[in-house]
Protein backbone atom coordinates (compact mmCIF):
# COMPACT_ATOMS: atom_id res chain seq x y z
CA UNK A 1 0.00 0.00 0.00
CA UNK A 2 1.50 3.27 -1.38
CA UNK A 3 1.75 5.68 1.37
CA UNK A 4 -0.84 8.50 2.08
CA UNK A 5 1.59 10.71 2.88
CA UNK A 6 3.59 9.85 -1.00
CA UNK A 7 -0.19 10.37 -2.61
CA UNK A 8 -0.57 14.11 -1.21
CA UNK A 9 2.73 15.14 -2.10
CA UNK A 10 2.72 13.77 -5.47
CA UNK A 11 -0.98 15.39 -5.70
CA UNK A 12 0.75 18.71 -4.68
CA UNK A 13 3.33 18.37 -7.41
CA UNK A 14 1.31 17.52 -10.24
CA UNK A 15 -1.41 20.47 -9.23
CA UNK A 16 1.89 23.08 -9.63
CA UNK A 17 1.23 23.89 -5.47
CA UNK A 18 4.93 23.50 -5.10
CA UNK A 19 7.34 25.88 -4.81
CA UNK A 20 10.39 25.73 -7.09
CA UNK A 21 12.48 24.83 -3.85
CA UNK A 22 9.99 21.97 -3.00
CA UNK A 23 9.88 20.79 -6.98
CA UNK A 24 13.84 20.06 -6.55
CA UNK A 25 13.47 18.53 -3.88
CA UNK A 26 10.93 16.41 -4.96
CA UNK A 27 12.50 15.45 -8.36
CA UNK A 28 15.68 14.56 -6.00
CA UNK A 29 13.60 12.50 -4.23
CA UNK A 30 12.02 10.75 -7.13
CA UNK A 31 15.29 9.44 -8.31
CA UNK A 32 16.03 7.77 -5.31
CA UNK A 33 12.53 6.70 -4.16
CA UNK A 34 11.34 3.63 -6.51
CA UNK A 35 7.94 3.70 -5.08
CA UNK A 36 7.73 7.62 -5.76
CA UNK A 37 9.27 6.83 -9.40
CA UNK A 38 6.74 4.15 -9.82
CA UNK A 39 3.67 6.44 -8.79
CA UNK A 40 5.45 9.37 -11.45
CA UNK A 41 5.18 6.37 -13.98
CA UNK A 42 1.70 4.97 -12.97
CA UNK A 43 0.44 8.94 -13.49
CA UNK A 44 2.05 9.35 -17.05
CA UNK A 45 -0.03 5.50 -18.09
CA UNK A 46 -3.12 6.66 -16.98
CA UNK A 47 -3.36 10.38 -18.76
CA UNK A 48 -1.52 8.68 -21.62
CA UNK A 49 -4.59 6.02 -21.94
CA UNK A 50 -7.21 8.98 -21.31
CA UNK A 51 -5.70 11.01 -23.91
CA UNK A 52 -5.48 8.00 -26.45
CA UNK A 53 -9.10 7.45 -25.22
CA UNK A 54 -10.30 10.61 -26.04
CA UNK A 55 -8.94 10.99 -29.26
CA UNK A 56 -10.30 7.82 -30.65
CA UNK A 57 -13.93 8.37 -28.98
CA UNK A 58 -15.82 9.35 -31.99
CA UNK A 59 -16.51 13.47 -32.20
CA UNK A 60 -20.65 14.24 -30.84
CA UNK A 61 -22.43 16.49 -33.42
CA UNK A 62 -22.62 19.77 -32.16
CA UNK A 63 -25.89 20.39 -34.19
CA UNK A 64 -29.08 18.89 -33.03
CA UNK A 65 -30.53 16.05 -34.59
CA UNK A 66 -33.75 15.39 -36.02
CA UNK A 67 -36.20 14.52 -32.32
CA UNK A 68 -34.17 17.31 -30.53
CA UNK A 69 -34.89 19.77 -33.30
CA UNK A 70 -38.60 18.32 -32.90
CA UNK A 71 -38.75 18.98 -29.39
CA UNK A 72 -37.38 22.55 -30.27
CA UNK A 73 -40.04 23.08 -32.60
CA UNK A 74 -42.75 21.56 -30.76
CA UNK A 75 -41.87 24.16 -27.30
CA UNK A 76 -42.08 26.78 -29.41
CA UNK A 77 -45.31 25.81 -30.87
CA UNK A 78 -46.68 25.01 -27.43
CA UNK A 79 -45.96 28.50 -25.89
CA UNK A 80 -47.45 29.66 -28.96
CA UNK A 81 -50.31 27.71 -28.56
CA UNK A 82 -50.76 28.53 -24.55
CA UNK A 83 -50.81 32.45 -25.57
CA UNK A 84 -53.71 31.06 -28.24
CA UNK A 85 -55.42 29.34 -25.01
CA UNK A 86 -55.13 32.57 -23.04
CA UNK A 87 -56.58 34.93 -25.27
CA UNK A 88 -59.58 32.17 -26.21
CA UNK A 89 -59.67 31.61 -21.92
CA UNK A 90 -60.27 35.90 -22.27
CA UNK A 91 -62.44 35.89 -24.91
CA UNK A 92 -64.49 33.62 -23.18
CA UNK A 93 -64.46 35.10 -19.77
CA UNK A 94 -65.74 38.74 -21.72
CA UNK A 95 -68.35 36.54 -23.22
CA UNK A 96 -69.53 34.74 -19.67
CA UNK A 97 -69.64 38.39 -18.30
CA UNK A 98 -72.13 39.54 -21.34
CA UNK A 99 -74.06 36.98 -20.95
CA UNK A 100 -74.23 37.39 -16.80
CA UNK A 101 -75.05 41.03 -17.69
CA UNK A 102 -77.97 40.37 -20.00
CA UNK A 103 -79.41 37.66 -17.36
CA UNK A 104 -79.44 39.98 -14.69
CA UNK A 105 -80.83 43.25 -17.03
CA UNK A 106 -83.01 40.86 -18.57
CA UNK A 107 -84.60 39.30 -15.30
CA UNK A 108 -84.87 43.57 -14.41
CA UNK A 109 -86.72 43.90 -16.98
CA UNK A 110 -89.45 41.00 -16.47
CA UNK A 111 -89.38 40.78 -13.59
CA UNK A 112 -92.35 43.79 -12.85
CA UNK A 113 -94.35 41.82 -15.27
CA UNK A 114 -93.88 38.38 -13.61
CA UNK A 115 -95.51 40.25 -10.30
CA UNK A 116 -98.84 41.24 -11.51
CA UNK A 117 -98.94 37.36 -12.12
CA UNK A 118 -97.71 36.05 -9.20
CA UNK A 119 -101.51 35.97 -7.64
CA UNK A 120 -102.15 33.26 -10.02
CA UNK A 121 -99.46 30.56 -8.57
CA UNK A 122 -101.01 31.46 -5.32
CA UNK A 123 -104.39 30.18 -5.85
CA UNK A 124 -102.92 27.20 -7.76
CA UNK A 125 -101.62 26.16 -4.29
CA UNK A 126 -105.28 26.37 -2.71
CA UNK A 127 -106.88 22.93 -4.48
CA UNK A 128 -109.80 21.14 -3.65
CA UNK A 129 -109.98 19.84 -0.52
CA UNK A 130 -111.14 16.19 -1.51
CA UNK A 131 -108.52 15.93 -4.13
CA UNK A 132 -105.05 17.39 -3.12
CA UNK A 133 -104.73 18.55 0.49
CA UNK A 134 -104.30 15.44 2.66
CA UNK A 135 -106.61 16.88 5.80
CA UNK A 136 -109.63 17.25 3.52
CA UNK A 137 -108.97 13.68 2.78
CA UNK A 138 -111.71 11.30 4.19
CA UNK A 139 -110.65 9.01 6.40
CA UNK A 140 -110.12 5.34 5.30
CA UNK A 141 -113.35 3.57 6.06
CA UNK A 142 -115.62 5.83 6.78
CA UNK A 143 -116.91 6.48 2.12
CA UNK A 144 -120.20 7.67 3.63
CA UNK A 145 -118.66 11.02 5.03
CA UNK A 146 -115.56 11.38 2.26
CA UNK A 147 -119.21 11.79 -0.34
CA UNK A 148 -120.77 13.55 2.32
CA UNK A 149 -117.84 15.98 1.60
CA UNK A 150 -117.83 15.91 -1.94
CA UNK A 151 -122.03 16.17 -2.25
CA UNK A 152 -123.51 16.85 1.02
CA UNK A 153 -126.60 16.69 -0.33
CA UNK A 154 -126.76 12.83 -1.50
CA UNK A 155 -124.47 11.53 2.03
CA UNK A 156 -127.74 9.66 3.22
CA UNK A 157 -128.46 7.94 0.23
CA UNK A 158 -124.37 7.72 -0.98
CA UNK A 159 -123.68 5.86 2.69
CA UNK A 160 -126.78 3.91 2.10
CA UNK A 161 -125.55 2.48 -1.07
CA UNK A 162 -122.11 1.83 0.11
CA UNK A 163 -122.68 0.23 2.97
CA UNK A 164 -123.79 -3.14 2.33
CA UNK A 165 -119.82 -3.69 1.07
CA UNK A 166 -117.39 -0.82 1.99
CA UNK A 167 -118.76 -1.59 5.38
CA UNK A 168 -117.91 -4.46 5.74
CA UNK A 169 -114.47 -3.60 4.39
CA UNK A 170 -114.02 -1.14 6.78
CA UNK A 171 -115.03 -2.94 9.79
CA UNK A 172 -112.61 -5.92 8.43
CA UNK A 173 -109.95 -3.59 8.03
CA UNK A 174 -110.63 -2.21 11.99
CA UNK A 175 -109.79 -5.10 12.92
CA UNK A 176 -106.66 -5.79 11.65
CA UNK A 177 -103.87 -5.65 13.79
CA UNK A 178 -101.86 -3.05 12.66
CA UNK A 179 -105.11 -1.19 12.63
CA UNK A 180 -105.22 -1.24 16.08
CA UNK A 181 -102.05 0.05 16.74
CA UNK A 182 -103.30 3.63 15.96
CA UNK A 183 -104.86 6.15 18.05
CA UNK A 184 -107.09 8.05 16.10
CA UNK A 185 -110.85 6.05 16.04
CA UNK A 186 -113.39 7.10 14.02
CA UNK A 187 -116.91 7.72 15.43
CA UNK A 188 -118.71 4.40 14.26
CA UNK A 189 -115.53 2.66 16.29
CA UNK A 190 -113.52 1.31 14.05
CA UNK A 191 -109.90 2.70 14.00
CA UNK A 192 -109.06 5.17 11.25
CA UNK A 193 -105.94 5.04 9.61
CA UNK A 194 -104.41 8.53 9.66
CA UNK A 195 -102.85 9.90 6.11
CA UNK A 196 -99.63 10.76 5.98
CA UNK A 197 -98.44 13.03 3.79
CA UNK A 198 -96.51 10.43 2.40
CA UNK A 199 -98.91 7.71 2.17
CA UNK A 200 -102.06 8.48 -0.27
CA UNK A 201 -105.50 8.49 1.59
CA UNK A 202 -107.76 5.60 0.72
CA UNK A 203 -111.23 6.60 -0.54
CA UNK A 204 -113.48 4.17 -0.10
CA UNK A 205 -111.38 1.10 -1.92
CA UNK A 206 -108.92 -1.03 -0.73
CA UNK A 207 -105.67 -1.05 -3.06
CA UNK A 208 -104.70 -4.24 -1.33
CA UNK A 209 -105.78 -7.49 -2.84
CA UNK A 210 -108.50 -9.29 -1.53
CA UNK A 211 -106.17 -12.41 -0.67
CA UNK A 212 -104.37 -10.05 1.76
CA UNK A 213 -107.13 -9.12 3.56
CA UNK A 214 -108.20 -10.79 6.81
CA UNK A 215 -111.00 -13.22 6.42
CA UNK A 216 -114.52 -12.24 8.32
CA UNK A 217 -117.79 -13.59 8.87
CA UNK A 218 -120.44 -12.92 6.94
CA UNK A 219 -122.72 -13.47 9.63
CA UNK A 220 -121.66 -9.89 11.47
CA UNK A 221 -124.13 -7.57 9.84
CA UNK A 222 -125.14 -6.56 13.14
CA UNK A 223 -121.56 -4.12 12.84
CA UNK A 224 -123.43 -2.80 9.33
CA UNK A 225 -126.79 -1.71 10.70
CA UNK A 226 -124.90 -0.38 13.92
CA UNK A 227 -123.44 2.32 11.21
CA UNK A 228 -126.39 3.00 9.76
CA UNK A 229 -128.01 3.07 13.42
CA UNK A 230 -125.39 5.88 14.16
CA UNK A 231 -125.99 7.80 10.48
CA UNK B 1 -3.83 25.83 2.55
CA UNK B 2 -2.16 25.44 -0.80
CA UNK B 3 -4.03 26.81 -3.92
CA UNK B 4 -5.41 24.40 -5.84
CA UNK B 5 -4.80 24.20 -9.71
CA UNK B 6 -5.66 21.95 -12.57
CA UNK B 7 -2.91 19.17 -13.20
CA UNK B 8 -1.04 20.24 -16.28
CA UNK B 9 -2.07 17.02 -18.05
CA UNK B 10 -6.01 18.62 -18.45
CA UNK B 11 -4.56 21.47 -20.73
CA UNK B 12 -3.75 18.64 -23.37
CA UNK B 13 -7.36 17.51 -22.77
CA UNK B 14 -9.02 20.67 -22.95
CA UNK B 15 -7.44 21.33 -26.39
CA UNK B 16 -8.18 17.74 -27.35
CA UNK B 17 -11.87 18.13 -26.69
CA UNK B 18 -11.80 21.39 -28.12
CA UNK B 19 -10.92 20.37 -31.46
CA UNK B 20 -13.64 17.44 -31.89
CA UNK B 21 -16.45 19.90 -32.79
CA UNK B 22 -13.92 21.21 -35.28
CA UNK B 23 -14.58 17.57 -36.83
CA UNK B 24 -18.14 17.13 -35.99
CA UNK B 25 -21.35 18.02 -38.37
CA UNK B 26 -21.90 21.09 -39.45
CA UNK B 27 -24.32 22.56 -41.14
CA UNK B 28 -26.01 26.27 -42.07
CA UNK B 29 -27.88 26.00 -38.57
CA UNK B 30 -24.79 25.79 -36.76
CA UNK B 31 -24.14 28.51 -38.84
CA UNK B 32 -26.46 30.13 -38.31
CA UNK B 33 -26.36 31.30 -34.66
CA UNK B 34 -24.90 34.44 -34.58
CA UNK B 35 -21.80 35.57 -33.37
CA UNK B 36 -23.61 37.72 -30.79
CA UNK B 37 -24.66 34.55 -29.55
CA UNK B 38 -21.83 32.79 -29.42
CA UNK B 39 -20.05 35.89 -27.07
CA UNK B 40 -22.88 35.42 -24.65
CA UNK B 41 -22.99 33.45 -21.50
CA UNK B 42 -24.73 30.37 -20.81
CA UNK B 43 -26.94 31.54 -18.46
CA UNK B 44 -27.93 34.48 -20.84
CA UNK B 45 -27.82 32.57 -23.62
CA UNK B 46 -30.65 30.13 -21.69
CA UNK B 47 -32.56 33.43 -21.18
CA UNK B 48 -33.11 34.39 -24.70
CA UNK B 49 -33.44 30.74 -25.55
CA UNK B 50 -36.91 31.01 -23.43
CA UNK B 51 -37.53 34.30 -24.51
CA UNK B 52 -37.67 32.23 -27.92
CA UNK B 53 -34.85 32.19 -29.90
CA UNK B 54 -33.92 29.40 -30.98
CA UNK B 55 -30.44 30.12 -32.00
CA UNK B 56 -29.39 30.59 -27.97
CA UNK B 57 -30.42 27.22 -28.05
CA UNK B 58 -28.27 26.04 -30.97
CA UNK B 59 -25.22 28.02 -29.56
CA UNK B 60 -25.79 26.04 -25.99
CA UNK B 61 -26.00 22.97 -28.12
CA UNK B 62 -23.04 23.56 -29.82
CA UNK B 63 -20.79 24.71 -26.63
CA UNK B 64 -21.90 21.83 -24.25
CA UNK B 65 -23.25 18.60 -26.18
CA UNK B 66 -19.81 17.56 -27.15
CA UNK B 67 -18.57 17.37 -23.68
CA UNK B 68 -22.04 16.24 -21.96
CA UNK B 69 -21.80 13.53 -24.48
CA UNK B 70 -18.24 12.36 -23.55
CA UNK B 71 -19.58 12.70 -19.96
CA UNK B 72 -22.42 10.31 -20.31
CA UNK B 73 -20.36 8.10 -22.35
CA UNK B 74 -17.90 7.84 -19.95
CA UNK B 75 -20.10 7.10 -16.96
CA UNK B 76 -22.39 4.63 -19.13
CA UNK B 77 -19.42 3.10 -21.37
CA UNK B 78 -22.19 2.85 -23.98
CA UNK B 79 -22.55 4.45 -27.27
CA UNK B 80 -26.07 4.55 -27.71
CA UNK B 81 -27.17 4.66 -24.42
CA UNK B 82 -25.02 7.53 -23.54
CA UNK B 83 -26.70 9.30 -26.98
CA UNK B 84 -30.11 8.63 -25.84
CA UNK B 85 -29.10 10.00 -22.19
CA UNK B 86 -27.85 13.08 -23.70
CA UNK B 87 -30.70 13.94 -26.13
CA UNK B 88 -33.12 13.41 -23.26
CA UNK B 89 -30.83 15.74 -21.08
CA UNK B 90 -31.50 18.52 -24.02
CA UNK B 91 -34.72 17.79 -24.15
CA UNK B 92 -35.40 18.52 -20.29
CA UNK B 93 -34.07 22.03 -20.84
CA UNK B 94 -36.38 21.94 -23.83
CA UNK B 95 -39.25 21.61 -21.33
CA UNK B 96 -37.42 24.08 -19.03
CA UNK B 97 -38.93 27.18 -21.92
CA UNK B 98 -42.72 26.33 -20.67
CA UNK B 99 -41.68 27.10 -17.42
CA UNK B 100 -40.30 30.67 -18.09
CA UNK B 101 -37.45 30.54 -15.08
CA UNK B 102 -34.25 31.10 -15.99
CA UNK B 103 -31.11 29.41 -14.81
CA UNK B 104 -28.30 31.07 -13.85
CA UNK B 105 -26.72 27.55 -14.76
CA UNK B 106 -27.63 25.77 -17.84
CA UNK B 107 -24.43 23.62 -17.78
CA UNK B 108 -25.06 22.90 -14.02
CA UNK B 109 -28.20 21.93 -14.90
CA UNK B 110 -27.61 19.69 -17.98
CA UNK B 111 -25.35 18.18 -15.73
CA UNK B 112 -27.37 17.06 -13.31
CA UNK B 113 -29.89 15.78 -15.37
CA UNK B 114 -27.79 13.62 -17.10
CA UNK B 115 -26.25 12.57 -13.91
CA UNK B 116 -29.59 11.32 -12.82
CA UNK B 117 -30.50 9.90 -15.63
CA UNK B 118 -27.28 8.16 -15.96
CA UNK B 119 -27.77 6.54 -12.41
CA UNK B 120 -31.13 5.45 -14.03
CA UNK B 121 -29.34 3.94 -17.04
CA UNK B 122 -27.05 2.17 -14.68
CA UNK B 123 -29.49 0.68 -12.03
CA UNK B 124 -31.75 -0.49 -14.93
CA UNK B 125 -28.53 -2.19 -16.62
CA UNK B 126 -27.67 -3.58 -13.11
CA UNK B 127 -31.19 -5.28 -12.79
CA UNK B 128 -31.78 -6.34 -16.29
CA UNK B 129 -28.31 -7.24 -17.76
CA UNK B 130 -26.46 -10.38 -17.21
CA UNK B 131 -23.27 -9.95 -15.51
CA UNK B 132 -21.43 -11.98 -17.99
CA UNK B 133 -22.90 -9.07 -20.67
CA UNK B 134 -22.22 -6.20 -18.46
CA UNK B 135 -18.45 -5.74 -18.53
CA UNK B 136 -17.96 -6.20 -22.62
CA UNK B 137 -21.10 -3.55 -23.00
CA UNK B 138 -19.59 -1.30 -20.83
CA UNK B 139 -16.55 -1.29 -21.90
CA UNK B 140 -15.50 2.17 -22.64
CA UNK B 141 -12.56 1.79 -25.32
CA UNK B 142 -13.59 2.87 -28.70
CA UNK B 143 -10.26 2.86 -29.89
CA UNK B 144 -8.81 1.35 -32.98
CA UNK B 145 -5.25 1.38 -32.03
CA UNK B 146 -4.82 -1.14 -29.19
CA UNK B 147 -3.91 0.25 -25.93
CA UNK B 148 -1.10 -1.10 -24.11
CA UNK B 149 -2.10 -3.24 -21.29
CA UNK B 150 -1.34 -1.16 -18.43
CA UNK B 151 -3.22 1.02 -20.05
CA UNK B 152 -6.02 -0.79 -20.30
CA UNK B 153 -5.67 -1.66 -16.99
CA UNK B 154 -5.92 2.15 -16.55
CA UNK B 155 -8.83 2.51 -18.25
CA UNK B 156 -10.72 -0.23 -16.73
CA UNK B 157 -9.56 0.74 -13.36
CA UNK B 158 -11.17 4.18 -14.05
CA UNK B 159 -14.59 2.47 -15.14
CA UNK B 160 -14.26 0.32 -11.52
CA UNK B 161 -13.46 3.81 -9.13
CA UNK B 162 -16.80 4.38 -7.00
CA UNK B 163 -19.31 6.99 -9.11
CA UNK B 164 -18.50 10.06 -7.65
CA UNK B 165 -14.86 10.23 -7.69
CA UNK B 166 -15.15 8.29 -11.03
CA UNK B 167 -17.54 11.49 -12.18
CA UNK B 168 -15.29 14.16 -11.26
CA UNK B 169 -12.53 12.28 -13.17
CA UNK B 170 -14.94 11.88 -16.28
CA UNK B 171 -15.86 15.38 -15.90
CA UNK B 172 -12.21 16.96 -15.76
CA UNK B 173 -9.95 14.54 -17.78
CA UNK B 174 -12.48 13.96 -20.57
CA UNK B 175 -14.83 16.68 -20.34
CA UNK B 176 -11.90 19.30 -19.68
CA UNK B 177 -13.81 21.38 -16.87
CA UNK B 178 -11.34 22.74 -14.26
CA UNK B 179 -12.75 21.81 -10.58
CA UNK B 180 -14.19 24.99 -9.78
CA UNK B 181 -16.91 24.39 -12.57
CA UNK B 182 -17.44 21.33 -12.04
CA UNK B 183 -18.07 21.93 -8.24
CA UNK B 184 -20.74 24.55 -9.64
CA UNK B 185 -22.02 21.99 -11.88
CA UNK B 186 -22.42 19.69 -9.14
CA UNK B 187 -23.45 22.00 -6.17
CA UNK B 188 -20.28 21.15 -4.22
CA UNK B 189 -17.15 23.20 -2.60
CA UNK B 190 -14.28 22.67 -4.73
CA UNK B 191 -12.18 21.30 -1.96
CA UNK B 192 -14.56 18.35 -1.99
CA UNK B 193 -14.27 18.06 -5.66
CA UNK B 194 -10.89 18.03 -5.38
CA UNK B 195 -10.73 16.18 -2.80
CA UNK B 196 -12.97 13.26 -4.50
CA UNK B 197 -10.38 13.24 -7.60
CA UNK B 198 -7.17 13.01 -5.62
CA UNK B 199 -8.90 10.26 -4.16
CA UNK B 200 -9.93 8.92 -7.46
CA UNK B 201 -6.43 9.16 -8.86
CA UNK B 202 -4.68 8.10 -5.98
CA UNK B 203 -6.30 5.11 -6.56
CA UNK B 204 -6.04 4.47 -10.02
CA UNK B 205 -2.04 5.40 -9.25
CA UNK B 206 -1.81 2.96 -6.70
CA UNK B 207 -3.65 -0.02 -8.91
CA UNK B 208 -1.24 0.95 -12.03
CA UNK B 209 1.69 1.38 -9.83
CA UNK B 210 1.01 -2.22 -7.96
CA UNK B 211 1.44 -3.40 -11.79
CA UNK B 212 4.23 -2.00 -12.54
CA UNK B 213 5.53 -3.26 -9.52
CA UNK B 214 4.38 -7.02 -10.55
CA UNK B 215 5.96 -6.29 -13.85
CA UNK B 216 9.55 -5.29 -12.29
CA UNK B 217 9.31 -8.63 -10.61
CA UNK B 218 8.57 -10.84 -13.54
CA UNK B 219 11.84 -9.26 -15.38
CA UNK B 220 13.45 -9.50 -12.12
CA UNK B 221 12.65 -13.30 -11.95
CA UNK B 222 13.67 -13.79 -15.83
Amino acid sequence: MIADDLQQTLERYLSGAMSPDESRSFLARADVDQELRRLLEAERVITGAVARDLAATAPAAIVPGEGLRAALELSRTGAASAAGSWMTLKVAAIGVAIGLAGLVGGSLFVAPMIEGDTAKPAQRTIAPPSVETPAAMPQPGVETDASAMTNPSDSRQDAAATSTGAATRDIARAARPADRSGSATDRNGARAATPSASTPARVGIDARPAESLPEYDNQKVPVEFEVKKNK
Amino acid sequence: MHTKRDPDPNASFMSQNAAVPSTSVCDEDAQAASSSAASRDDAALFEAFIGGDDRAFLELYKRHNPRLLLYTLKILGDRPRAEDVTQESWERMITMRGSGQPLRNPMGFLLRVARNLCIDAMRARRHHVALDDLHEASHPKVSPEPLSELESLALESLEQLPFEQREVLVLNYYCGYRFEEIATMLGRTPEAVWARASRGRARLRQIVSDALANEEKRRENR
